[in-house]
């Protein structure tokens, strides 16, 4: 089967279901606003401008936990995620011809079905729970939050929430857009994936750049598609643009990030096959054999890289450039995992903390691990004027997100002082000021104090009010909140009342002399900055229990955005 | 007592001791009892800290390896 008509067969089934899904859309949309108009009627008017009352604000907090119900429990949604998800399976079953075909033994290898699963386990995890939550529910949520707050016109939220919800003209609703582009870069993504892993298992090194030239094609692609085959050592000079076709196609590099326009930040080598042109990229980097690449273009690339090859233009099997390495048969990362988390996170954070995020340096590597466990890795050294490496599992929620971006945060905030790249931690860690660690100290004297009266008050000891308290905040998922008494506690909370935390081995073992101190702030920061940019019940519950501490943290991050 | 307490009691019971418990999962408290009682039903002590690579042990008795 030549190359374009695998690629004729792929974008056929992933249009197909991307359509398919599609179709269901419009009519949730206008679903979701009609139940919406319903609650709104509840809303208390003064000449027409909503009135900026606490009775209005509960109405609008009755519709948040709603609009996620509207999405997924819809049952047309459902019906049309079910049917989706089996093309994966019709996905895999293309590939496996495609390659059956170049070498006749190809069988699909255990690394292979493991990264399905978990390709297929992160896209329903996107279309669900968190991923509509963050994209779809809590947009509306905060866009009627504020109009209530601003007492804005009746008429005027309506129409806002019409347009956003169902979209108008050209633009799509909210989420139209959401599926749209999670539908198109899972099964693109995924197939991307299969070729990557069953290329490296075939050893084929060449690929032709195929898809569909559409009006809204990226230039890069336009290029790459007039340039067609191209041989993995040249990826490298691709990514920065550096063939005369980009040029040819008009195409031109971003500077921020180094790469032509349109490129998914941090495209880079290793990833180019999966990310491609960029998000919605429907175009297929397709292994291809040796022998379907022209000769003059074969001898061209070999002879530029100096890889050794015969008289007919086929490399030498011994030659230069090493065969790829066997993957090792353990679980993938999934690559499209940690923008795409990036990407949730910060749609589903608040605006001041999203303009933080924006004015501070991203973390130099994020990347998700089908292992379970999230961490943060600081680094000492600055590369790009980046540092730091965050890892998260691959059914990590948001909140864990926020948590450890909320780490990097701490560490990178003052990159710009440090001398010839290197950094002194103790110096640069944000939450080891003075002022910081003054309000930790106090937040614990009235934590003392406050349980001790209100254990006092229920009747009980104030190590059943711990576990009470603990199991409170266990039920309600206020893991931020219970693990900043925990670190007050050096991890007590955790080991003797049962609460969610990091425990006492994490801030007593292993470490230097000053750990337990530099933990508890860190640890703390990395809540607060869940707590605030989350804000709602979990910032308020926060606020109360540790008004020192949230309230300079507020005003750490609205001087640092002013 | 909950689920996480009722399986460390299980293993300080098996085990004689505490598991060691540097907070990987304290987000994931279901993986977490997962792992214990997978502990106690293999007779393998658990240890969150042995779990990190060589490299990962360092960066974390440095303090560069935060959950």
């Amino acid at each position: 089967m030549p190359a374009q008509q695998h690629i004729n067969d792929l974008f056929k089934t992933i249009t197909s279901a991307v359509d398919a899904f599609d179709d269901s859309i419009p009519a949730i949309q206008q679903q979701m606003l009609d139940e919406v108009s319903l609650l709104l009627k509840d809303l208390d008017l003064a000449s027409g401008r909503i009135a900026p009352s606490v009775a209005n604000l509960r109405t609008v907090a009755k519709a948040q936990g709603k609009l996620e119900r509207i999405v997924i429990e819809n049952k047309e949604y459902k019906d049309q995620l079910s049917s989706y998800m089996d093309d994966f399976g019709k996905i895999s079953e293309t590939n496996a011809k495609y390659f059956t075909q170049i070498e006749g033994k190809f069988k699909p290898s255990s690394l292979i079905k493991e990264m399905e699963k978990q390709s297929i386990s992160a896209t329903i995890d996107s279309l669900t729970g968190a991923g509509i939550s963050s994209n779809v529910a809590d947009p509306v949520y905060d866009l009627i939050r504020q109009n209530v707050t601003t007492g804005t016109k009746y008429t005027d939220l309506v129409k806002s929430l019409s347009n956003y919800i169902k979209g108008q003209g050209d633009t799509l609703g909210g989420l139209d857009r959401y599926v749209k582009q999670i539908t198109t870069d899972a099964l693109n993504q995924f197939s991307a994936n299969y070729m990557e892993i069953a290329a490296s298992d075939l050893g084929l090194k060449w690929y032709q750049y195929s898809g569909v030239r559409i009006e809204t094609s990226r230039k890069f692609c336009v290029g790459m598609m007039r340039k067609k085959h191209y041989h993995k050592v040249e990826i490298p000079n691709l990514i920065k643009g550096r063939f005369p076709q980009f040029k040819t196609a008009g195409g031109s590099i971003y500077q921020n990030t180094g790469l032509p326009h349109g490129m998914v930040k941090g495209t880079n080598v290793e990833n180019f096959q999966i990310y491609r042109g960029g998000y919605n990229c429907q175009h297929q980097a397709i292994p291809v054999a040796e022998s379907s690449v022209p000769a003059k273009t074969r001898k061209s690339v070999y002879g530029k890289y100096n890889i050794p090859m015969d008289e007919k233009g086929f490399a030498d099997k011994d030659g230069r450039v090493a065969p790829p390495a066997k993957k090792k048969a353990t679980p993938p990362v999934v690559k499209l995992g940690g923008q795409k988390k990036y990407d949730a996170f910060m749609n589903g954070i608040n605006s001041n903390a999203a303009r933080l995020v924006m004015m501070k340096p991203k973390p130099r590597k994020m990347r998700t691990t089908s292992k379970s466990g999230a961490y943060y890795q600081p680094e000492t050294v600055i590369v790009d004027g980046e540092i730091g490496e965050l890892v998260m599992g691959i059914n990590s929620k948001e909140g864990v997100f926020r948590h450890e971006y909320g780490h990097h945060l701490d560490f990178s905030w003052d990159l710009k002082k440090a001398s010839n790249n290197k950094i002194d931690k103790q110096s640069f860690v944000r939450s080891l000021e003075k002022d910081f660690v003054d309000a930790i100290k106090k937040d614990d004297r009235h934590r003392i104090l406050s349980v001790s009266k209100k254990a006092k008050e229920a009747g009980i000891s104030t190590d059943d009010y711990y576990r009470k308290i603990a199991k409170t905040w266990r039920d309600k998922g206020s893991a931020a909140t219970s693990d900043v008494m925990d670190a007050l506690m050096e991890g007590r909370l955790f080991d003797n009342f049962g609460g969610v935390g990091h425990g006492a081995d994490y801030y007593r073992l292993y470490k230097t002399d000053n750990w337990i101190e530099m933990a508890k702030s860190t640890e703390i920061f990395a809540n607060m900055f869940e707590g605030y940019s989350t804000g709602g019940k979990l910032w308020a519950e926060m606020q109360e229990y540790y008004p020192n501490i949230s309230k300079l943290f507020a005003e750490i991050i609205e001087n640092e955005i002013k | 007592m909950n689920e996480r307490e009722k399986a460390t009691q299980e293993y300080i019971e098996k085990f004689g001791k505490k598991p060691k418990i540097i907070g990987i999962f304290w987000r994931d408290t279901e993986q977490l009892i997962s792992n214990l009682r997978n502990a106690i039903k293999t007779g393998e002590e658990y240890d969150e800290y042995m779990m990190l690579s060589e490299s990962e042990r360092k960066k974390f008795d440095n303090g560069l390896l935060l959950f």
